[in-house]
C-alpha cells in the first residue's frame, strides 16, 4: 500500500458491488485504512443508487426514440436549408444575369437607359445562337426545379401517410 | 441488474446499423444501458428532470456517431459516460441550468437516516468528484476507464479519486461515530 491507495482496493469495491468477500479480504479490511474507507463509501453509494433506481423512472425508450429521430431530423433539414439557401443565391444571380443579358440582347440595347458605356458598341449583343442556348438552359433549369420539387412532395405525403398510420 | 449478453447483443446490433438508426436495435442498447447512465446523471445532476434531458441527448450524439459501429461493450458504455459527463459540463458551462443538489423527499425507508447521510455527504464534492466515486464504486470502472471517461490522465485519476475518497470519508464518519454512540 502506498499514500494515495491500497493495490487491494480493486478487490474490495468488487466484492462490495458482488456481496462476496472472503476470510483474506475481510482480514485486510479491517486492517487497512484506505480500504475501510473505501468499503464504507462504496456501501453508501451502492445503496444510493439503488435508491435512485427505486425513486426515478428512466424515460421511455419509445419517448426518446422519437425525440432522437426528431433532433436527428431537425439537423438533417438545417444542413438541407443551407444548401438550399445557397442555391437560391445563385439563382437569384442567375436570373440578375439573365435579366441583364436579355436586357443587352435586345436590338437596339435597353441599357444605356442605366448605364450610357452600352450607347458605344463595346459589348456587343448576342446572336441568334446564344439566345437559343439559353432558352434550352432556362428549360433544363425549369425541368430540374419541378423534378426537385414533385420529390419534395412525394416524401411529404409519405411522411404524412405513416403519421396518420400510426 | 443488466446482463452482460444482453449489452453484447445490442450493442451488436446497433454497431451492424451505419448511417442509419434501428428501432429494435436502439431499444435493446437503451434497455441495457439507460437505468445505469440515468442513475448516474440524476446523481451528479442532482436534477430528474436535467438528467432526463442530458439522457436523451446522449442517445442522440451517440447514434450519430459514425465511430460506435467499431466499439465493444465497455467502450460502448464508456463513450456514453463520456458524452453524458461532457454534455452536463456544458450545460454547468452555459448555465443552462443551476446544478442543484436538493435532498428529494421520499418514502419513509428504514435506513433513511443513512441515505441522507450520504446525499449530504454528496452535496458538498464537487460535480467532477462525484462523477470520479461514482464511476469508480457504482460502476467498478478501472482508474484507466475513469481516465477516458473523463478525459483526464491516469495520474490525475488516481489523486483526484484519493482526495475525493478523503473528502467523502470526512463527511461520513462524524455522522456515523456520533449515530453509533447514541445507539450504544
Amino acid at each position: 500500500m502506498n499514500l494515495m491507495r491500497c493495490e487491494r482496493e480493486c478487490d474490495v469495491v468488487r466484492s462490495a458491488r458482488t456481496g462476496f468477500w472472503n476470510s483474506d479480504l475481510l482480514y485486510h479490511v479491517k486492517e487497512c485504512a484506505a480500504c475501510s474507507e473505501t468499503q464504507v463509501i462504496v456501501q453508501a453509494m451502492l445503496g444510493e443508487a439503488a435508491q435512485i433506481h427505486a425513486e426515478y423512472k428512466v424515460p421511455e425508450e419509445g419517448r426518446v426514440w422519437h425525440s432522437v429521430r426528431s433532433q436527428v431530423r431537425s439537423g438533417i433539414a438545417r444542413r438541407a436549408g443551407l444548401t438550399f439557401q445557397i442555391l437560391r443565391g445563385l439563382s437569384i444571380i442567375y436570373g440578375l444575369v439573365f435579366l441583364f443579358w436579355r436586357m443587352h440582347n435586345s436590338t437596339p440595347s435597353k441599357l444605356y437607359l442605366f448605364f450610357p458605356v452600352f450607347r458605344s458598341e463595346l459589348l456587343p449583343p448576342w446572336n441568334g445562337t446564344a439566345d437559343g442556348l439559353a432558352l434550352i438552359g432556362t428549360m433544363i433549369g425549369v425541368l430540374c426545379i419541378s423534378i426537385g420539387f414533385w420529390v419534395l412532395q412525394q416524401d411529404n405525403s409519405h411522411r404524412l401517410t405513416r403519421k396518420t398510420n400510426r | 441488474m443488466v446482463g452482460t449478453h444482453e449489452i453484447t447483443s445490442s450493442a451488436a446490433l446497433v454497431g451492424g446499423q451505419i448511417g442509419s438508426i434501428d428501432e429494435e436495435a436502439f431499444y435493446s442498447l437503451y434497455q441495457a444501458t439507460s437505468p445505469r447512465l440515468f442513475a448516474y446523471l440524476v446523481h451528479v445532476s442532482g436534477r430528474p428532470d436535467v438528467a432526463a434531458d442530458v439522457l436523451q441527448d446522449t442517445y442522440c450524439r451517440f447514434l450519430t456517431r459514425k465511430t460506435r459501429a467499431t466499439m465493444d461493450v465497455s467502450q460502448t458504455r464508456s463513450y456514453l459516460f463520456r458524452i453524458a459527463a461532457n454534455l452536463l459540463h456544458d450545460r454547468g458551462r452555459n448555465k443552462i441550468d443551476e446544478i442543484v443538489q436538493e435532498v428529494p423527499e421520499c418514502g419513509f425507508m428504514p435506513n433513511m437516516d443513512q441515505r441522507l447521510d450520504v446525499r449530504s455527504a454528496m452535496r458538498k464534492l464537487k460535480p467532477r468528484e462525484r462523477e470520479m466515486l461514482w464511476l469508480a464504486y457504482v460502476e467498478g470502472m478501472s482508474h484507466a476507464e475513469i481516465a477516458i471517461t473523463m478525459g483526464l490522465s491516469l495520474l490525475s485519476i488516481r489523486i483526484l479519486l484519493f482526495r475525493a475518497r478523503k473528502k467523502t470519508a470526512g463527511f461520513l464518519k462524524p455522522k456515523r461515530t456520533m449515530g453509533e454512540s447514541n445507539a450504544m
